[in-house]
């Protein structure tokens, strides 16, 4: 965005009205009266018919795919039907106690609550560490960024069916390799076995979005005070005291934010299950979205609705709290 | 951390090289036995040119329709002043974060209505407005840092107010069009629900479905979908080597502000 400001700077300074540019500069230096005057003035063409004809597009588009279905999906939360009665009629909360009370919807938040466990703080960890030890120029440290970087804009689907060939169970090279140098014993059924299914997912989420993390601190890291580092540096701290004690403290918004996208991705986590686990073992992997996909598929469209609006409440807490961070920033 | 050694550098190469494994083993695997006969093979016979095609065609729309919806919106909003302004700015605000899962249901109700199930139109137009907030968060942001100056003198001059903004402060927010444009493929190439529920004609599937009806036809060829996988991903590699920073910079805007 800087370089969009420099760009309009220089064309502020360019010649466009000659003396009437002049004019509107000085009015613009002028006192607090001859500002407001000057306000009054532009109304006509500020408060034409401009401002709501160009907002149309988005109102519709928002309004027709977003607002409505948000609301629409509330209230079939509250519709159930059964294999006897397809029809969907009232049934209160009966969805919502079907996802707190069955085997399925419980182990779905509670293992987009795991997966978030066992992602975010690693991603962040090892993101700050590429961060730091790729620091500063040259073009090694540069090509590492962008390999280290790649997996972030990689498709998940195409992820997905690359890990689940390297991780299955007979032939997979991952086991492959395990048993060649004699750790026969290690060698797993990843992706079929009820304790390891989830945990392994969420080590390719790893893999995937590392990088991630790494370019945000990478941006924070390149506005933080070179003088402190010097000074922590000169104190004899050693490299890890630095980072732990200097540098991670002074990375706190990167923090924040990586927290909550981390917990907000989370909650939209489906590709990678879908694709390595379906859910399964026994719904040992489910996660909200894939146990919605399923329910929707199978007819239940009032249960799919329920969980959607669970996900949808919790998205909204989050959203909140990313926008307090923000303050007024969407006020002007 | 500047003094850090070549040590410490050559560590993290070495992880670097662990890390990348995984894509050096798809690209080995995609040339096993038949070697680049297995590219041309999904291409001509599994008509996985006919896929690439959907997808271009869904994504390039998308992100066309984004820029153009999103960068007059956000002009409006930054600039012009009318009644309901901040709170329907608000309101699309509100949608930046909101996951597809929450409004599934009612979508494919919407694709029914409207028949447009197998229809290009039937993913771009949800791909479009699942990216519009984000966009125009950004995009406002950029009209918001270019003086009011710059209007007021072309108004003044005699400019209408559309000309003002298609000749004088569109291009200038050409910086962030490319990070919200990238931002905006990257989600539409990639997206996978919606064109699984969506997209199940086989002549309308787009690249994210087919390696599953890959599996079934080609039973356990796996080089052969790993030929498919790596086409797959070639546009989105390639331009990522094209405009690397570009894409560091457009995924994570907006992260810290």
């Amino acid at each position: 965005m800087s370089q969009a400001e420099q760009a309009a700077g220089r064309a502020a300074h360019e010649p466009t009205g000659g003396p009437q540019e002049r004019k509107t500069s000085r009015g613009r230096s002028g006192a607090g009266t001859g500002l407001r005057a000057r306000r009054a003035g532009e109304a006509s063409w500020r408060r034409g018919m401009w401002g709501p004809l160009l907002v149309a597009p988005a109102v519709v588009l928002f309004v027709g795919y977003i607002a409505w279905p948000v609301v629409s999906n509330l209230g079939t939360s509250f519709l159930g039907n059964s294999e006897a009665d397809p029809t969907l009629r009232f049934v209160g909360f009966d969805n919502f106690m079907w996802i707190g009370t069955t085997r399925p919807g419980q182990l779905a938040f509670r293992n987009v609550a795991l997966f978030a466990v066992m992602t975010i703080p690693v991603q962040m960890i090892l993101g700050l560490y590429f961060a730091v030890a790729l620091s500063g120029r040259g073009w090694v440290k540069g090509l590492l960024r962008t390999l280290l970087f790649l997996p972030v804009v990689l498709t998940p689907v195409v992820i997905g069916y690359l890990f689940a060939d390297l991780l299955e169970t007979s032939n997979g090279p991952v086991n492959e390799a395990l048993r060649a140098v004699g750790l026969d014993w290690l060698a797993q059924p990843w992706l079929a076995d009820p304790m390891l299914a989830l945990p392994v997912v969420a080590a390719v989420n790893v893999w995937m979005w590392t990088g991630f993390s790494m370019a945000i601190y990478q941006a924070a890291l390149t506005s933080l005070d070179d003088e402190v580092l010097e000074a922590a540096a000169l104190d004899g701290a050693s490299h890890w005291q630095t980072l732990w004690r200097v540098i991670a403290p002074m990375l706190r918004p990167a923090h924040y934010a990586l927290l909550i996208l981390g917990v907000i991705a989370t909650l939209k986590v489906f590709d990678l299950v879908y694709v390595l686990t379906g859910g399964g073992p026994d719904s040992a992997s489910e996660v909200p979205t894939s146990l919605l996909l399923k329910s929707l598929l199978a007819g239940h469209e009032g249960r799919a609705a329920a969980l959607g609006t669970v996900v949808f409440l919790l998205a909204m807490l989050l959203t909140i709290a990313q926008l307090r961070r923000y303050g007024k920033g969407d006020d002007q | 951390m500047r003094r850090s050694g070549s040590l410490g550098l050559v560590i993290v190469a070495a992880i670097t090289v662990l890390w990348m494994l995984p894509l050096y083993r798809i690209l080995s695997v995609s040339l096993e036995d038949g070697g680049l006969s297995n590219y041309t093979e999904v291409l001509a016979k599994e008509g996985l040119g006919r896929y690439i095609l959907n997808s271009a065609v869904v994504t390039s729309s998308t992100v066309l329709l984004v820029l153009a919806i999103a960068s007059v919106a956000a002009f409006a909003f930054s600039k012009l002043r009318f009644r309901g302004r901040k709170i329907v700015y608000a309101l699309i605000l509100s949608g930046m974060m909101i996951p597809v899962a929450a409004i599934l249901v009612p979508l494919t109700d919407i694709q029914r209505t409207l028949g447009w199930q197998n229809t290009y139109q039937g993913l771009i137009a949800p791909y479009a407005a699942l990216a519009l907030p984000f966009a125009l968060v950004l995009l406002r942001n950029s009209y918001d840092s270019l003086p009011d100056q710059l209007l007021e003198a072309a108004v003044v001059d005699g400019a209408g107010v559309w000309r003002a903004f298609y000749r004088i402060l569109l291009p200038l927010t050409a910086p962030t069009l490319v990070m919200v444009g990238i931002w905006t493929f990257l989600n539409s190439w990639n997206e996978f629900l919606l064109a699984l529920l969506f997209m199940t004609s086989t002549d309308m599937r787009t690249i994210t479905v087919v390696p599953a009806s890959f599996q079934l036809s080609f039973f356990v060829d796996v080089p052969k979908i790993f030929a498919a996988l790596v086409l797959i991903q070639l546009p989105v590699v390639v331009l990522y080597a094209a405009l690397q920073r570009k894409f560091q910079r457009g995924l994570t805007a907006g992260a810290i502000k």
